[in-house]
């Protein structure tokens, strides 16, 4: 569920076809009011968008379904702090920033019967032209492996309250690739999608990161990334360590 | 913000209008959307409803003629036919609000299923129990291998065969995929 103070989510859904009722009770009346100026200063934004977004389909392809991503719900690593900023060129984007006090947060997948197209809210708002297009032909596999987290309870620390995620990766053949994080909302959306969109049949699932060539599954891959880090590092420095205490006990 | 001034400032497109509306007539646009929308479920699209009807407001308040009425009874009667348009479904909606084609729209009723047992017919008796439990039931593939003693591997080679499996079956009879848009 989104966070209040970022309709993205809200209104994407909405526009999915999925009931959406206003569940503020528990808000003030001058913040049930605030936060419906920006859902519906949200809701025109992204009308104008998949207006824009329709002047990219051909004639014969049409929209399935919408995926929306945020920096409160997915992940951060390209979309916030410092690569979260964003100087807006037009009146448009300056409005959108103060009205939703967001920068490059917001993101929109948007399934077709051909193609996912990508992009980051406010860059497409700004130039029509900056989006990402991935052609299923050109999808080989995609891992979208299911993860689990936990968190202490509300209740009891020691009860663990679990949250389930997925993380998505993939490379296209013309070398684009996409990693992410899932909410789990998203990944039932993009199983369903898998299983539904005709174009997608031949996409193989995985539960791990495939890459076509091995530069790419060196210098392109988070999960190796992270294991190098997390894994070969500590023991690196572990056998350091131990060299130099041998070397200090032997006088090597 | 007098209505005249309020009036004004929408034709402008002004968002500082849009947040006075909103402060102004807020309460009253959910009146009239709940006046038509009865019942719990239908209530579920409040949000979208009142989206659609502050849309409209901003793109046709030039529309709006003082001498035919007052503002708020030319606003009670957009956000009605626009309550009522969706209520009446798709077709009222795609035509009122110039609303994409290609967009899955909100329908009357609430959504169903998909025929799962017609999409899953081509599989084998192990690939349907893994599609049952990967895509109906929303379980892992590590919960799948588990509970079907069976490696997670062969649920990732299964689902990926069986998806393959089920596109040759619709290429030859066409029908598969049509319960589910």
């Amino acid at each position: 569920m989104a966070i209040f103070t970022n309709p993205f989510i809200e209104v994407v859904n909405s526009f999915n076809g999925l009931p959406n009722k206003p569940i503020n009770s528990h808000l003030s009346t001058e913040m049930q009011k605030r936060k419906q100026q920006r859902t519906v200063a949200m809701y025109l934004t992204m009308r104008h968008i998949l207006d824009e977004v329709q002047q990219l389909l051909q004639p014969d392809e049409k929209i399935i379904n919408l995926l929306p991503m945020t920096n409160e719900e997915n992940s951060q690593m390209a979309t916030g702090g410092i690569m979260g900023m964003y100087a807006p060129q037009t009146e448009e984007t300056k409005q959108y920033i103060h009205d939703q006090t967001s920068l490059r947060g917001n993101r929109l997948m948007v399934f077709t019967n051909q193609r996912i197209i990508f992009f980051i809210v406010i860059e497409f708002l700004d130039n029509p032209k900056q989006y990402f297009s991935y052609n299923y032909d050109q999808l080989q596999a995609v891992k979208l492996a299911e993860r689990k987290i936990s968190v202490p309870g509300n209740e009891h620390f020691w009860q663990r309250e679990y949250f389930t995620y997925y993380s998505l990766d993939f490379e296209t053949d013309d070398k684009h690739v996409f990693t992410e994080f899932l909410t789990n909302e998203n990944g039932l959306l993009f199983k369903r999608n898998l299983l539904t969109i005709p174009a997608m049949a031949h996409v193989q699932i995985t539960d791990r990161v495939v890459r076509p060539n091995k530069f790419d599954y060196i210098f392109s891959n988070t999960d190796l990334a992270s294991k190098i880090l997390f894994v070969g590092l500590p023991v690196f420095i572990g056998i350091m360590f131990l060299m130099s205490l041998l070397g200090a006990l032997f006088n090597w | 913000m007098t209505d005249e001034e309020l009036v004004a400032a929408l034709a402008q497109h002004q968002e500082a209008a849009l947040s006075a509306l909103i402060d102004q007539y807020g309460d009253f646009i959910r009146q009239v959307v709940w006046h038509y929308l009865q019942g719990e479920y239908l209530r579920g699209y409040t949000l979208d409803i009142e989206n659609r009807s502050y849309y409209q407001i901003w793109q046709k308040i030039d529309l709006y003629d003082a001498d035919k009425g007052t503002f708020k009874s030319w606003l009670g009667t957009v956000v009605k036919n626009q309550t009522l348009d969706y209520i009446k479904g798709l077709a009222g909606i795609k035509q009122d609000v110039a609303m994409p084609t290609t967009l899955n729209t909100a329908a009357e009723e609430e959504p169903t299923e998909p025929d799962w047992a017609t999409l899953f017919r081509p599989l084998n008796d192990q690939e349907r129990a893994i599609f049952q439990l990967y895509f109906v039931d929303g379980q892992f593939p590590a919960e799948i291998a588990k509970q079907l003693h069976i490696k997670p591997a062969t649920v990732y080679k299964n689902l990926s065969r069986g998806r393959l499996k089920i596109q040759k079956e619709a290429l030859k009879h066409g029908n598969l995929y049509q319960s589910l848009y």
